[in-house]
């Protein structure tokens, strides 16, 4: 996986944008504020770094470990596709409960009151499932 | 009357090795963005300096007390740099291991660290000073928090102490420094293990 991710690192170095530092321009930038998403070069990691790590963290593209939430964070793809299913889940969670709703129609029960009460446990065992 | 002379200056050579200098090879590690760099030059230069990431090693001799010279490694702290902190341990005579006070998400990462440097066999009964780093900044870690969150307290085989410190306006790092003095003329006294 580390393997996996380290050539995702070397092919994000070279896309366009990537290539220059994002606060002096300089070429070939090798470190990262990994929270804001930026490539930057080693003399601006180290003003970075002196931002604390609660408004930067500087990691280096190299001499750092990746894992795939980080990655995420450097990667707009990554996040994309994140973002992606997470609206699928919620898309799935809200036909389930169109679906739902259809039945209880559908069983025509005795009383608006006792149909209201059915669905809003429904819906709530639903939002559990998920 | 050759020999009293003899003896006469043999002694003299003690109380000349009693007051002379003593050498300490003292290594730095700690988590990368930790502060060591900082704090290795806020001693050697008494400034505070703008540092970049250490790819590689830093040397100084430093002074920090009277009477006292260390030859500080200060070693890089980036995930895949940190296998390579195990080629300084030879001879290690005192260990400072720099934390980031502030930063709360990785302070098991600098435990597990610090546990897999004590661990080895050439670092035992080596004393450890740890500096929590960066107290200038609120709700930092406090000393107590630090060793807890260290499992310090659990650590019989090293002698530690925990000390706060601020690397940019160089407080509590003399301390520090003092405190390691003492602990590695303590280590010196200990027979059977070599220089």
């Amino acid at each position: 996986m580390t393997e996996k991710n380290r050539v995702a690192i070397l092919e994000l170095m070279k896309t366009p944008g990537n290539n220059t530092c994002a606060d002096c321009g300089a070429p070939n930038p090798e470190w990262t504020s990994a929270s804001m998403g930026l490539f930057i070069c080693i003399r601006c990691s180290g003003i970075h770094r002196n931002l604390t790590p609660q408004v930067s963290i500087v990691k280096s593209l190299k001499l750092d470990a990746w894992t795939d939430e980080k990655l995420e964070v450097i990667n707009p793809f990554r996040a994309f596709k994140r973002i992606t299913t997470v609206l699928s889940r919620v898309s799935n969670i809200v036909t389930e409960i169109c679906s739902l709703i259809d039945t209880c129609y559908y069983l025509n029960m005795a009383s608006v009151e006792q149909r209201s009460v059915f669905l809003v446990f429904v819906s709530i065992f639903c939002l559990f499932k998920h | 009357m050759g020999i009293v002379l003899s003896q006469f200056l043999s002694r003299i050579n003690e109380l000349y090795e009693s007051f002379s200098y003593s050498e300490a090879r003292i290594l730095m590690v700690g988590l990368d963005a930790a502060g060591k760099t900082t704090i290795l030059k806020k001693l050697k230069l008494n400034e505070t300096v703008s540092t970049i990431p250490t790819i590689g090693f830093n040397v100084e001799t430093v002074s920090p007390c009277k009477g006292v010279t260390f030859t500080v490694w200060d070693v890089g702290g980036q995930e895949k740099l940190r296998p390579l902190w195990r080629h300084f341990f030879q001879n290690t005579q005192g260990l400072i291991f720099v934390v980031d006070s502030s930063d709360l998400e990785r302070i098991s990462e600098a435990r597990q660290e610090l546990s897999n440097v004590l661990e080895n066999p050439e670092m035992e009964g080596v004393p450890v000073v740890v500096i929590g780093n960066k107290q200038d900044i609120p709700r930092a870690l406090k000393a107590h928090d630090i060793a807890q969150k260290l499992s310090l307290l659990q650590q019989k085989a090293n002698p530690w102490h925990v000390q706060e410190a601020c690397a940019k306006n160089g407080e509590g790092i003399y301390e520090a420094m003092h405190k390691l003095s003492d602990m590695v003329k303590d280590f010196e006294k200990v027979p059977g293990h070599t220089k």
